[in-house]
């Protein structure tokens, strides 16, 4: 055995090299080795850290005591051996790594992992390694110089920073997917508010939380959590100071560790946070464009490092609290609008509906929509709903309604009336529809909306109307006719102005009695009785009425012809009480009339009997007026046959009416049940 | 008499009221007209029309209820010339009848023979 004393030194690797057989090896000799090969072993075997060298063509692995630990259970066999003899387990990806390094090139690696057997046991370390080549006298690369930097510990804590950084992001997205859970059943702002700083304070540790709102220069506190909590407490932002007051308005989080220390803040914000019991705290503004806009923060008692993470944390509750509270409030707000729309509908006695523009199926209908078509309501809510609507309008008027449809679909607001059979009983009704377009945010038609009137009262009402008017028209230039008339005639047969005065007023008077009758006949119909009564009362005299008779069944008689016979019954009063039974010379008067059946049909016939005691020369009056009305209009105008007898025993006059069915001019008709 | 347009004219008088158809029939009568009539009912005045050639006729609207357009047909169909006297506006006088003339009532004297004359009847002399 060469026993050299080279290389020098005591240690286990420099004992293994001095001893080892180098001769079998393609290194040869120790004592042949060159310089270059003695002084890289001399380096190697000295460093503290870690080295080794692969000499040759053969990469023959050569290393230090540093070195040997790392390689565990394979030293001391690797010594002296081609290194992927040695170390097969490291070819695939040293091997390159060797090329290039033997051609001239230093390559160095970061954070290598590598196993390490320590006393039997496998252990893993972290490396920093470098490889280099080592040049001959000629400057031929001979050599592969290799060391290592054990980088363990600083790797490890590396580690588990960014493992903490990770569990700490994880956390914090549980968290806020809590958070947002909580937040998102809640539809108060000052229960979700209440909830974000309660959740956020626990979670953080902190001291207190608050949410808070910006109105103008100042902060209004709405909602805390926490020890000292005080919400509702109004502070000015300017009490930060400007350097805090200018990071908070552009939105950055601000961060204070210790405030008693913090050169932002002044003495006036530091002696407020101490009546807090603020030592430090994070908070962040979010800033609305409109204005306005909220505060969160969280508060510390004691001065505390806040980390990144908690930093995140609190803009991210910030943002989430905004978010839950302006939703609560637009959802409030739109439940508020739609009930204001809610009441409105359904207070009104009109039905409004909205139908898809597209399909034209109903989206809302006013519940008096349903009620007003009863249990049949559903029909309209099966397959197409424009259809089954368009089934009740009646056939003449569907084209109208779809045709409306149509243009309210392209945009145009229409009106239309047309007639539908309702549902629930069949009944024909008026309706006038407003149907008017809802737009979409580009301006196209969505929905169309529809007020729908019930206009059936009103056109039953307007065509009455229409009757009245033109009845009322003809009954009054009718009358002014007859007055033109009757004046004539009255003018005729008066010897005087005087005489003409009584007879006319009297006559107009007549005509006005009957006048009024006919505008009260809707409610009370006029009958034969009324007529006769009428007259009679006229005369002012009811001293003389013990002295008249009236009997007859009460027989309705129509308006049309109560003038006429109003008329004759005055002439027949007016001589009655002139020269006839109810004058001066006593008599009696008896007015009578009943109901005849005969083969011809049916007529009214009435007597006007008076007797008189006394013999009264026949007046010539008598042959005037109120003889001609009886004898001669009264068959013309009304069809009645009557007769005129006037003789010393006094007057008998009979008229006798058709009743009903005898023809539109005779119009006595419907027998009324008999009053006392 | 002689000045009259109407003069020796039979002029039909339909009309339900009495006291008015009389005073139609008296001023026409006094117009030198014949009158003819005066009906008062629709059926009375198709009788009239049948067994008398009118020259000319008044025709009120309402005859106690019904309307009298049945006398206009006929009297169109005879080609009479005609006018109404009528309490009605003109909304309710069919269309085929919108070319009638029409006097509200109540009606002076001459207004009647004034539109009748414009209705058609040729006056019996030269003079007007």
């Amino acid at each position: 055995m060469n026993t050299a004393a080279w290389p020098y030194g005591r240690g286990e690797m420099a004992e293994r090299i001095r001893t080892f057989d180098w001769a079998s090896t393609p290194l040869g000799s120790i004592l042949s080795w060159p310089q270059s090969l003695k002084t890289a072993v001399e380096v190697m075997l000295a460093s503290g850290l870690p080295a080794a060298m692969q000499w040759g063509p053969e990469a023959i692995l050569l290393y230090n005591d540093a070195n040997a630990h790392i390689l565990g259970a394979l030293h001391p066999a690797a010594l002296g051996r081609p290194v992927f003899d040695a170390l097969p387990a490291r070819r695939a990806s040293w091997e390159p790594v060797l090329h290039r390094v033997m051609t001239g090139e230093s390559v160095v690696f970061a954070e290598q992992r590598l196993f390490i057997n320590e006393d039997g046991v496998e252990r893993k370390i972290w490396v920093d390694r470098a490889a280099s080549p080592i040049r001959d006298e000629t400057g031929a690369v001979v050599g592969l110089w290799e060391v290592f930097i054990n980088i363990t510990a600083y790797a490890e804590r590396q580690r588990k920073l960014a493992e903490e950084a990770r569990r700490e992001s994880e956390e914090r997205h549980a968290f806020l997917l809590r958070l947002s859970d909580a937040l998102r059943v809640l539809t108060e702002p000052l229960a979700i508010q209440a909830n974000a700083c309660r959740m956020a304070g626990e979670h953080l540790g902190a001291s207190r939380c608050s949410y808070g709102e910006i109105c103008g220069q100042e902060v209004l506190l709405r909602s805390a959590w926490g020890r000292d909590a005080r919400p509702a407490e109004r502070f000015a932002l300017a009490e930060f100071g400007p350097a805090l007051v200018a990071e908070f308005l552009a939105g950055r989080v601000i961060v204070v560790e210790d405030s008693e220390n913090d050169p932002r803040l002044g003495e006036a914000a530091r002696k407020r946070l101490r009546a807090a019991h603020i030592a430090a705290f994070v908070g962040v503004a979010l800033l609305k464009e409109a204005g306005g806009g909220a505060v969160f923060g969280a508060q510390s008692a004691v001065p505390r490092a806040w980390t990144a993470s908690e930093v995140e944390l609190v803009r991210d509750v910030a943002e989430r609290t905004l978010a839950a509270v302006e939703h609560a409030r637009a959802a409030a707000a739109l439940r508020e609008s739609e009930e204001r729309f809610r009441q409105f509908a359904e207070a009104s006695t009109d039905v409004i509906w909205i139908r898809n523009a597209k399909s034209l199926q109903l989206e809302y209908w006013s519940p008096i929509f349903a009620s007003g078509f009863g249990a049949k309501f559903d029909r309209f809510l099966a397959g197409d709903h424009l259809k089954g609507w368009l089934e009740i309008v009646i056939p003449e008027d569907r084209e109208r309604v779809s045709d409306a449809i149509t243009r309210v679909r392209s945009g145009e607001r229409v009106s239309c009336e047309y007639r539908l059979k309702r549902p629930c009983d069949g009944e024909l009704l008026w309706m006038r529809s407003t149907i008017f377009p809802l737009l979409d945010g580009a301006g196209g038609v969505q929905r169309i909306g529809g007020i729908c009137h019930d206009t059936t009262h009103e056109k039953a009402t307007a065509e009455r109307m229409e009757v009245m008017v033109a009845e009322l028209q003809h009954r009054t230039r009718n009358l002014m006719a007859v007055v033109q008339s009757i004046i004539a005639q009255t003018l005729a047969a008066s010897e005087n102005l005087d005489a003409f005065k009584a007879r006319i007023e009297a006559r107009l008077m007549a005509l006005s009695r009957v006048q009024s009758l006919l505008s009260r006949s809707e409610q009370e119909p006029i009958t034969i009785g009324v007529l006769v009564r009428l007259e009679l009362d006229a005369l002012g005299r009811n001293l003389l009425l013990d002295r008249v008779e009236v009997s007859g069944p009460e027989v309705r008689i129509r308006n049309s012809i109560a003038q006429i016979l109003a008329l004759a019954l005055h002439e027949l009063a007016t001589n009655a009480c002139k020269y006839g039974a109810l004058s001066a010379h006593p008599g009696r008067l008896r007015i009578t009339w009943q109901v005849e059946r005969s083969r011809g049909g049916s007529r009214l016939l009435l007597r006007w009997i008076e007797e008189r005691p006394v013999c009264v020369a026949v007046e010539r009056d008598r042959r005037g007026f109120g003889r001609e009305l009886i004898e001669r209009a009264l068959p013309y105008s009304l069809n009645a046959e009557t007769c005129y007898e006037l003789d010393e025993a006094g007057l008998r006059c009979t008229i006798a009416l058709p009743l009903a069915g005898a023809g539109p001019r005779n119009e006595v008709h419907e027998i009324l049940p008999a009053r006392q | 008499m002689k000045s009259s347009p109407l003069a020796n004219k039979r002029v039909l008088v339909v009309e339900d009221d009495y006291l008015v158809a009389m005073d139609i029939a008296r001023a026409l009568e006094r117009a030198g007209a014949e009158v003819i009539g005066p009906a008062p009912g629709i059926e009375a005045a198709l009788d009239a029309l049948e067994r008398t050639a009118p020259d000319g006729a008044i025709l009120d609207i309402n005859l106690g209820g019904e309307m009298a357009f049945p006398v206009a047909d006929a009297l169109m169909a005879r080609g009479v010339p005609f006018i109404f006297a009528t309490g009605y506006d003109a909304q309710v006088i069919p269309v085929r009848f919108t070319h009638v003339k029409r006097c509200e009532k109540p009606m002076a004297s001459e207004q009647i023979c004034a539109a009748l004359f414009g209705a058609g009847v040729t006056p019996a002399g030269d003079q007007i």
